[in-house]
C-alpha cells in the first residue's frame, strides 16, 4: 500500500491544494444492492471501483472494453475505501474491481515485494482463499517514487536512484520528503539502501504525493521529491522518476481482480479482453489520462473511450 | 506671536472685535439653479454681535461659513478690518476666527483643557503659555480649571459643554467668533441662562460675533444687528431688533418675525432695566418676631424670602408661616417664582412670573444670590416708558430706532 | 481519558522542550512567521484605510475587494502564493526563506482585510460635527486625520488589527504544510505520524497563543484609546453649581 498517502492523510485538510493526487480514499457509501450473476456465455457483469478517480478510471477502461464485446455492465464504481469495496467484492456485490497488487497484499495479510511477480504470484495465494482471482497485471503502477526536474536529471546524468546516489553534487541537492520519513522503513530505509544517510539530507518537510511539494519541486525549493507516480503533477511539470532500481518500493501494478464464481461461467473471451488492457496499460500513459481526468477536468467516460479507441481495444 | 501681518492678525493683539463686511457676496452650488446666497452685502461694526436668522435654505449658514472660507464665495468678497479672507491661507485665516458649531463639537478623545488648547497648539504657543491661556478661559466661563480641566466631554452636561466650546473659540483671542446655533443642543431654560451668560462675557471680550440661528426670540435676544434672510438667500432686512420689531421691511419680514411683533418687543427689555424691589431675605433659624417686624416695614410686601447660606434663593415665607413666636421652620417655605438674572428679557420674565402665584422675580447673578425682586407692575409701568435698544440708544417702545 | 495522559506526558517531556524542535523554538518560529507579515499588513493596510475613510473615495472599491478577500480559504491564499511567487523568490536567490516568506506573503494578504476595513470603518464613523470642527479651527487635512479621526476611530481601528492577529498566528500554522518551522509542525508531522497526543499539544498551544495575542491587543486598546471614548463613564453629570433648574 501507498503508505505515505494514507499516513499524510493529515494533509486531507489541504484537499485544496491537492491537485488530485493519485488513489485517495473515501467515497460513497457500500453499495446495497444484491450479488451480481454471472454464467456461461451470460455476459452481464458488475464492475466495482473504490472512489479516487483513478480507480474509477480503469474500472471504466474494463467496463467499456467488455461492452465493446457484447458484455452488458453495470456500474457500482466510487464505492469506498479498500476495506469497503474488499468485503462487497467478496460478498458478490459485484464481479469484478481493478486494484494495486502490493496493497490488496498487504490488506490480505500478506508482504508486498519490489518485485512485481514475487507479490503477484503471493496475491494469487491470499486471493484464493477468499474465493478472488487476479488477472494479468498492468506495467503501470502507482508507487511512491523519488521524482527530479528534467534539468537536474540531464544536469547529473541520472535516470535511476543508484546514479543519484553516486553523482556527483548529490549531497547538495534539498529533499522535499515527509515529516514520517525517518521512522518509514520504505523512505528513509530505501534511501539508506541507495547509499544515502537520512541525517545528513538536506530536506524539507513536505506530505508526500501532495501539490505544495509538486509546486515546491517545479519552482526549485526542494531538487528531489517524494510523489506518486502517476501523480498528474509529474507530466504537468515534466518531472523525471527515478527509476528504483533496487525495487525498494512494493509493486503496485494494477490488475483486475475478479471473482471466481463469476469467473467460472465467463465466456471464453473475458480474460483476454482484460489481459489486453493490462498490457497495454504502462506508468507513463496511466499518468496522462490522470492528467487529462484530474487537470483538464475531462470526464472519465470519454478518456476512457479515447483511450480504448487508439488501442484498438473497442 | 508674530508682528502683525494686516488687519486681521493686527486686530487679534487687541483682542476686541473687527469689523465684517459682506460684499456683494453670492454663492452658486454647481448643479443649482437658484443661488444659495444672493448678492449679500452687510457690514456687521466691530464688537457688536450680528444673528443671522431665516427659514431653512435661507442661506444663514452658508453664509456664515463663507467667513472662514468653510465654503468659498462664488463672487464677491468678504473682508475683516478691510482684509480679504481670501488674501490669507484658509489654515491660518480659521486660526484666527473662533467658531462655536451646533453640537458643539467637541473632541470626544480629548480632555476640556486639550479641547480648548487646540488652537494655541495649532499655532505652537509654548506650553506654560497654552496652561496659563486655558486656565483663564475656563474660569472666564464659569468652570473651575481645577475640577475640569482633566475631565472629558462625556463627563459633562450640555449646558458645560456649550461653555467649554465657548472658551475653546476664544483659545487664541480671536477678534471674529462664528457661532452656528450654538445653544440649539440645550434645553429651553439652561438656554436662557446660558444666553445670559453668553452676553455677560460679551460684555468683556466685545467680539464681533456672526451667529445664526432659526429662532427668532433668539436672534432678538441676542442681536446688536439681526439680518433676516429669505429663501434664495436673499436679505431681506438688517437692522437692530428694534427697528425690525417695529418696522418690518417686508410682508416676508412681518410673517417670520409673528404676529405677536408688540409682545417680542418685550423682548427689548432686559430685567436689568427695571427697578428692583428689595427683597426681605432670612435665612433658617431666625426669629419670626424678628422677620414679621421688617416684614411691616415695607408696604408693597408680603413675603420673605428664604435663602441659603449662600444667599441663594429657598421659597417663600408668608404671614401664616410667620405666625407665633421661635424660629421659622425652613420646611414651610413654598416654591413658586421664577428667578430670573438681569439679562432675562422682559418677556421670559414676564412670562415666568405670570405663570406663578406671588408675581414677583427673583433676581439672582450668574451665582444664584439675591440681588432683589421685580414685580409684573414693574413691567406694566416699564411698557410705558422707553426702553434700552441693542443699539445703546433709548427709544420709547413701539417707536421704530432711527 | 488515556489520551489527555498522554498529551500531559508529552508536555512533562524534558526532550519537547529543547532544541530546534522544542516548544520554545516553535512558538519563536511560530511569532517570526506571524509578526512580520501582521506588521506589514499594518503599515500598508492602515494608511490606506485611514486616508480612504477620510476621503471617501474609492472606498466601495476598496471595501468589496476586501470582503472577496476575507471570503477566500487561507489555504487557497497560501497555495496561490506558492504558486504565483515561489519561483521568483527562489530565482532572487531566497531559496532557503523560500517557505517562509510564501507563508508571509499569504498571512500578509490574510490580515490585510480586517485592518483595511476597520480602518476605513473607523475613521469614516467619525461624527461629521467634530471633522467640521477641526476643520473650522484651522486643521490641515492630515491634522485632522493625525489629531481628530485617527485617535477618535481609534478602538475600531485596534479592533481590526487584533482581528488580523489572532487570525494570523491561528493560521500560520498552515506555514507547515510548505515546509516552514513553526507550531503548525506539531499538526501536520503528528498527524503524519499518527502521534496524536502531539497533534492536541501543538493545537493546544496554537490556541493559547492564539487567546494571548487576543488578551495582549485588548490590553493594549484599552492603554490606547482615550478614557473619554470609553463605554464606561459616559453618562453625563451635572458638575457645575448652577444646577438647579430656573425656579424656585
Amino acid at each position: 500500500m501507498r503508505m505515505h498517502r494514507k499516513l499524510a492523510l493529515g494533509a486531507a485538510t489541504l484537499a485544496l491544494v491537492l491537485s488530485a493526487c493519485a488513489p485517495g480514499e473515501g467515497g460513497s457509501s457500500p453499495s446495497a444492492s444484491a450479488g451480481a450473476t454471472g454464467g456461461e456465455g451470460e455476459r452481464s457483469i458488475v464492475i466495482g471501483s473504490a472512489g479516487f478517480y483513478e480507480a474509477q478510471l480503469m474500472a471504466e477502461i474494463y467496463a467499456q472494453a467488455l461492452e465493446a464485446n457484447g458484455y452488458t455492465v453495470e456500474r457500482k464504481l466510487g464505492i469506498g475505501p479498500r476495506d469497503t469495496v474488499q468485503p462487497a467484492l467478496e460478498s458478490g456485490d459485484f464481479d469484478l474491481e481493478p486494484e494495486y497488487i502490493g496493497s490488496l497484499l498487504t490488506y490480505l495479510g500478506g508482504e508486498a515485494a519490489g518485485d512485481p511477480e514475487e507479490t503477484f504470484t503471493n496475491l494469487q495465494a491470499a486471493l484464493d482463499e477468499v474465493g478472488l482471482t487476479a488477472l494479468d497485471y498492468a506495467p503501470a503502477q502507482d508507487q511512491n517514487a523519488f521524482v527530479v526536474r528534467q534539468e537536474t536529471a540531464s544536469e547529473l546524468g541520472v535516470s535511476t536512484m543508484s546514479e543519484l546516489a553516486d553523482a556527483e553534487g548529490a549531497s547538495d541537492l534539498v529533499w522535499g520528503l515527509p515529516p514520517e520519513c525517518e521512522t518509514n522503513v520504505l523512505c528513509s530505509g530505501a534511501l539508506e539502501q541507495y547509499g544515502f544517510t537520512y541525517g545528513d539530507l538536506n530536506i524539507e518537510q513536505y506530505a508526500a504525493c501532495d501539490a505544495p511539494v509538486a509546486q515546491a519541486l517545479n519552482d526549485g525549493v526542494v531538487d528531489v521529491a517524494e510523489l506518486c507516480s502517476t501523480q498528474p503533477d509529474i507530466e504537468r511539470f515534466n518531472f523525471v522518476v527515478l527509476e528504483d532500481d533496487l525495487q525498494t518500493q512494493p509493486s503496485e501494478n494494477i490488475a483486475p481482480i475478479v471473482r471466481n464464481e463469476w469467473l467460472d461461467a465467463a465466456p471464453a473471451d473475458f480474460a483476454e479482453i482484460l489481459n489486453a488492457v493490462s498490457a497495454a496499460m504502462d506508468t507513463e500513459t496511466l499518468t496522462s489520462l490522470g492528467v487529462r481526468v484530474a487537470v483538464d477536468q475531462e470526464s472519465i467516460e470519454d478518456v476512457a473511450a479515447s483511450w480504448l479507441s487508439d488501442n484498438g481495444l473497442n | 506671536m508674530s508682528p502683525p501681518a494686516g488687519p486681521i492678525m493686527g486686530a487679534m493683539q487687541d483682542a476686541t472685535g473687527a469689523v465684517v463686511s459682506f460684499e456683494n457676496v453670492t454663492k452658486r452650488y454647481p448643479g443649482s439653479d437658484s443661488p444659495a446666497v444672493d448678492n449679500l452685502s452687510l457690514t456687521v461694526p466691530a464688537g457688536e454681535i450680528c444673528v443671522l436668522v431665516g427659514p431653512s435654505g435661507c442661506g444663514k449658514t452658508t453664509s456664515m461659513k463663507m467667513v472662514n472660507r468653510l465654503i468659498e464665495p462664488t463672487s464677491g468678497r468678504i473682508t475683516i478690518d478691510g482684509e480679504d479672507v481670501m488674501s490669507l491661507p484658509a489654515v491660518e485665516l480659521r486660526r484666527r476666527i473662533g467658531y462655536v458649531i451646533q453640537q458643539i463639537g467637541l473632541f470626544p478623545h480629548l480632555t476640556i483643557g486639550d479641547n480648548v488648547a487646540v488652537v494655541p497648539k495649532l499655532l505652537r504657543w509654548k506650553d506654560q503659555r497654552i496652561r496659563e491661556r486655558v486656565e483663564e478661559l475656563l474660569e472666564i466661563v464659569g468652570l473651575d480649571p481645577a475640577a475640569y480641566a482633566k475631565r472629558y466631554p462625556t463627563e459633562l452636561s450640555g449646558g458645560e459643554r456649550q461653555r467649554v466650546g465657548v472658551a475653546r473659540a476664544l483659545a487664541a483671542d480671536p477678534p471674529v467668533m462664528l457661532m452656528d446655533e450654538p445653544f440649539g443642543a440645550v434645553d429651553p431654560i439652561r438656554r436662557d441662562r446660558l444666553q445670559n451668560e453668553f452676553l455677560r462675557l460679551q460684555e468683556k471680550v466685545r467680539k464681533t460675533i456672526v451667529f445664526v440661528t432659526h429662532d427668532v426670540d433668539e436672534a432678538i435676544k441676542m442681536a446688536d444687528r439681526i439680518a433676516i434672510l429669505q429663501k434664495g438667500g436673499i436679505l431681506a432686512q438688517f437692522d437692530t431688533p428694534a427697528a425690525i420689531l417695529a418696522n418690518p421691511a417686508s410682508e416676508f419680514v412681518e410673517r417670520f418675525v409673528g404676529a405677536d411683533r408688540g409682545l417680542k418687543r418685550l423682548s427689548l427689555g432686559r430685567v436689568g432695566d427695571l427697578e428692583m424691589i428689595e427683597a426681605i431675605t432670612v435665612r433658617a433659624g431666625e426669629d419670626r418676631t424678628a422677620i414679621r417686624a421688617r416684614l411691616d416695614r415695607v408696604d408693597e410686601l408680603d413675603y420673605a424670602l428664604l435663602v441659603d447660606d449662600q444667599d441663594r434663593p429657598l421659597g417663600w415665607i408668608d404671614q401664616q408661616d410667620l405666625r407665633g413666636s421661635g424660629p421659622i421652620n425652613p420646611e414651610a417655605a413654598s416654591p413658586g417664582a421664577p428667578t430670573v438674572e438681569r439679562e432675562t428679557t422682559l418677556r421670559d420674565a414676564l412670562s415666568g412670573m405670570l405663570g406663578s402665584s406671588v408675581q414677583l422675580g427673583v433676581v439672582v447673578d450668574e451665582r444664584e444670590r439675591v440681588l432683589g425682586l421685580v414685580s409684573v407692575d414693574a413691567i406694566g409701568e416699564r411698557l410705558r416708558a422707553p426702553v434700552r435698544a441693542a443699539d445703546g440708544g433709548l427709544h420709547p417702545v413701539g417707536e421704530a430706532a432711527s | 481519558m488515556e489520551f489527555f495522559g498522554e498529551v500531559a506526558a508529552w508536555f512533562a517531556d524534558p526532550a519537547n522542550w529543547n532544541g530546534p524542535d522544542g516548544i520554545p523554538a516553535r512558538i519563536g518560529e511560530h511569532l517570526v512567521l506571524s509578526i512580520v507579515p501582521l506588521a506589514a499588513a499594518v503599515a500598508v493596510a492602515l494608511p490606506v484605510g485611514a486616508w480612504i475613510g477620510h476621503t471617501g473615495r474609492f472606498s466601495n472599491l476598496v471595501i468589496n475587494i476586501a470582503n472577496v478577500g476575507r471570503a477566500i480559504p487561507s489555504l487557497a491564499i497560501l497555495a496561490l502564493a506558492a504558486m504565483l511567487l515561489q519561483r521568483t523568490i527562489v530565482d532572487i536567490g531566497l531559496r532557503d526563506s523560500a517557505s517562509e516568506i510564501v507563508t508571509m506573503i499569504a498571512l500578509f494578504f490574510l490580515a490585510i482585510p480586517p485592518i483595511l476595513t476597520n480602518a476605513y470603518v473607523g475613521i469614516n464613523e467619525v461624527d461629521d460635527q467634530i471633522v467640521e470642527a477641526g476643520r473650522g479651527m484651522g486643521m490641515r487635512d492630515l491634522e485632522i486625520l493625525r489629531r481628530v479621526e485617527i485617535p477618535v476611530g481609534l478602538p475600531v481601528i485596534l479592533v481590526g488589527v487584533r482581528t488580523a492577529a489572532v487570525q494570523v498566528v491561528a493560521t500560520a500554522t498552515l506555514g507547515a504544510v510548505v515546509a516552514t518551522g513553526g507550531l503548525g509542525r506539531y499538526i501536520i508531522d503528528g498527524i503524519a505520524q499518527r502521534r496524536f497526543d502531539e497533534v492536541f499539544a501543538g493545537a493546544l498551544i496554537v490556541a493559547a497563543l492564539s487567546i494571548a495575542t487576543e488578551l495582549g491587543f485588548s490590553f493594549i486598546e484599552r492603554r490606547a484609546t482615550s478614557p473619554g471614548l470609553r463605554g464606561r463613564d459616559t453618562a453625563p453629570r451635572e458638575l457645575a453649581q448652577a444646577g438647579r433648574p430656573g425656579g424656585i
